[in-house]
């Protein structure tokens, strides 16, 4: 009977917010319990959080975005530079440099899917696209200001590189910045071939400021780094023989937007499954867990088996591409899961394409 | 050179991209003067309470005219700072015994934020801020009251305003106008965090600059675009019902001969006050508004709709 009455007494005194902080596992099965299951912040399970998204904001950057998606808040910035191949220690001609290229201007939406990267990316090869994320920035208090990158940090930066290389997102013709020499410099008698040159490449460096840390930071980020990436307008440049260098020009009309291929959007999700504690003292079933869609940071600690699938729906809903599965922690996960979050992954492409949609047409 | 924690770049350098002559000049001659009279500030907008998980957080951001871009060279600068204040909270175990709040008040720019992309290495620019930022909020401060505790302050400059023609560093009065705008925001980061101060800090910038028939002519809040030659200008942190400076910071040259028609260092801080004044019309506005707004979703649950569950025990 005392420990009875502590107990209510206990319970009479602790405000409702401190609950999740005393034993968010239980505050989290007890949201989840209910028929229909709710979540703390109000949303069904295979619910992920509106997506705001605003586009063109930074001054400086050739293309900035801005994600917030709940309490999470991503500013990207890509800032395009060149890089001189005579810089590139043992740069060697490739086939990039070899292509036709008769048409000096390329139409704004051309898109041609038979553009090979081949083997060897120059992308991948000279680093030409450098995602970075930042989260010293007091977005939340385990992110404390002017530290090295964390853990976390680096490996959401290194997911994102592989992510862009895994996809091919960004084209290497989009980078390169060809030189054709006059017709009347051509000496055929001296050997000297008047063909295309490649003389530079741009160098996209794409960084990313996390303000607010809500969870799902890795969704975010990449949503971020997408929409910055459509946002881009590259300068007209070439290359000037006299001053042997690369030479911009800063008329908007003149600049060209990059040839994305395709929409990666990732969905991270979650497996709560309660604690044993609480199974015995509910008299619950015991297997019982649910999968939750884009948790926030609450869920992301409760949840100990976590996840990302990536798909592309850009050739229509019944053709999409699983382009990643991710999957840590937990025993509890089977293929059946893994296709109900395909499916719900498919939902999420679609919302965010109408964002993008929406924000860029504006 | 090459930092292991982060994804570097090409393995040679790469530089920023260089604009055809030509075309840059006829920009240059499209810069823009000042077409707000001499004691108009620009708008400031602020906004309490972007960061949930800190406890206090708040968003700067001085708004410029939309004009069409016709130029990828950008002739017009804004200011965008994002801030959050976390603490009072304990101090580290290994830490020294200490009777007062420990402040730290950091500045950090964003690799976009200058004309010219700076890395992750923080700079001299952002110490220099962080000191004078740190050395402005603990005029403000009452650091008894938490004692053996600490705050944190972090401001991130996500843009910030450019010197005309010097795109590689922050220098003069583009870098004050930056330390104005990081004391306002740290302001409005503290009072939304509920710490104690003794009033509401407020910084400003005033300037002194070549008016019509040459003679110096104070100025409000000026822009680095908007004038071509800056005899002197300075920065105030300033606490307006005590009449307080509690930061200064001052550079250029002027006159204090014919003292009858020269303009002294004396109005200039005055200029710079009467500046810090109309920033701090607009903290007041701002928290005003953001308490509004937390008492009406305070009111909410006593209605009925609370997402509570009852725990059973």
């Amino acid at each position: 009977m005392p420990s009875l009455d502590s107990v209510t007494a206990l319970n009479a005194s602790v405000p409702a917010s401190a609950m999740s902080i005393i034993s968010p596992n239980a505050l989290l099965h007890a949201h989840l319990k209910q028929s229909p299951p709710r979540r703390p912040s109000n949303r069904n399970p295979p619910e992920p959080r509106p997506i705001q998204l605003n586009v063109g904001s930074l001054t400086h950057c050739n293309g900035s975005s801005l994600v917030k998606i709940g309490a999470t808040t991503i500013v990207c910035g890509v800032r395009a530079e060149i890089l001189p191949t005579s810089e590139i220690p043992s740069f060697r001609v490739t086939n990039s440099s070899g292509r036709d290229r008769t048409i000096p201007l390329r139409r704004r939406n051309e898109v041609d899917d038979h553009e090979e990267e081949g083997e060897y990316s120059p992308i991948q090869l000279h680093n030409l696209v450098v995602p970075n994320i930042e989260l010293a920035t007091g977005c939340s208090p385990r992110h404390p200001t002017n530290t090295a990158p964390s853990v976390e940090a680096q490996s959401i930066s290194q997911r994102m590189l592989s992510l862009l290389h895994t996809t091919q997102l960004v084209r290497t013709s989009d980078l390169e910045i060809i030189y054709t020499p006059p017709p009347e410099s051509q000496d055929l008698e001296l050997g000297i071939d008047a063909g295309p040159q490649l003389k530079a490449y741009w160098t996209l460096y794409i960084d990313m400021m996390c303000i607010s840390y809500g969870g799902s930071i890795f969704d975010a980020a990449w949503l971020a780094l997408d929409a910055a990436l459509r946002n881009c307008l590259l300068p007209k440049a070439w290359w000037d023989p006299d001053l042997e260098k690369v030479l911009c020009s800063d008329v908007v009309k003149e600049a060209r937007k990059l040839r994305l291929r395709g929409m990666p959007v990732p969905s991270s999700w979650g497996v709560f499954v309660p604690e044993k504690r609480l199974l015995t003292m509910h008299n619950d079933e015991e297997n019982q867990s649910w999968i939750l869609m884009d948790p926030d940071a609450f869920e992301e600690e409760s949840c100990a088996e976590v996840g990302c699938i990536t798909v592309d729906c850009s050739d229509g809903v019944n053709a999409a591409s699983v382009l990643r599965i991710e999957k840590s922690g937990g025993s509890v996960v089977g293929p059946e899961h893994i296709a109900e979050a395909v499916e719900l992954a498919k939902r999420r492409w679609q919302q965010w394409k109408t964002v993008l949609d929406t924000a860029l047409t504006v | 050179m090459s930092d292991r924690r982060r994804i570097n770049g090409p393995a040679g350098t790469t530089s920023p991209p260089v604009f055809a002559p030509y075309s840059q000049t006829a920009t240059a001659t499209a810069l823009r003067q000042r077409v707000r009279k001499p004691n108009e500030l620009r708008k400031i907008f602020l906004q309490t309470g972007i960061v949930p998980s800190a406890s206090g957080s708040a968003y700067l951001e001085l708004e410029s005219p939309p004009e069409p871009r016709l130029s990828l060279v950008p002739t017009s600068s804004t200011i965008k700072l994002s801030c959050s204040v976390h603490g009072p909270k304990p101090l580290p175990r290994t830490a020294s015994f200490s009777p007062n709040a420990q402040l730290s008040a950091a500045v950090k720019f964003a690799p976009f934020a200058t004309r010219v992309r700076q890395g992750y290495v923080p700079s001299q620019t952002e110490k220099d801020l962080g000191l004078h930022l740190e050395n402005a909020l603990k005029g403000v401060l009452l650091p008894d009251r938490w004692p053996k505790s600490a705050v944190d302050v972090a401001v991130t400059v996500l843009e910030g305003e450019d010197d005309q023609g010097e795109g590689d560093r922050f220098a003069g009065l583009g870098l004050f106008n930056l330390l104005a705008a990081a004391i306002n925001v740290a302001m409005a980061a503290l009072a939304d965090a509920k710490i104690d101060c003794l009033d509401l800090l407020a910084a400003g910038v005033g300037a002194v600059v070549p008016g019509p028939d040459s003679k110096p002519l104070r100025v409000l809040d000026p822009a680095a675009v908007e004038h071509d030659d800056i005899r002197s200008s300075c920065v105030v942190g300033y606490l307006p019902s005590r009449d307080e400076i509690v930061e200064l910071w001052s550079n250029g040259s002027v006159s204090t001969q014919n003292a009858n028609t020269s303009i002294g260092f004396d109005e200039m801080v005055d200029a710079a006050i009467a500046a810090a004044r109309g920033a701090q019309t607009v903290i007041k506005e701002a928290l005003v508004e953001s308490m509004t707004r937390n008492q009406m979703a305070g009111k909410k649950p006593s209605q009925g709709e609370t997402n509570d569950v009852e725990m059973k025990t």
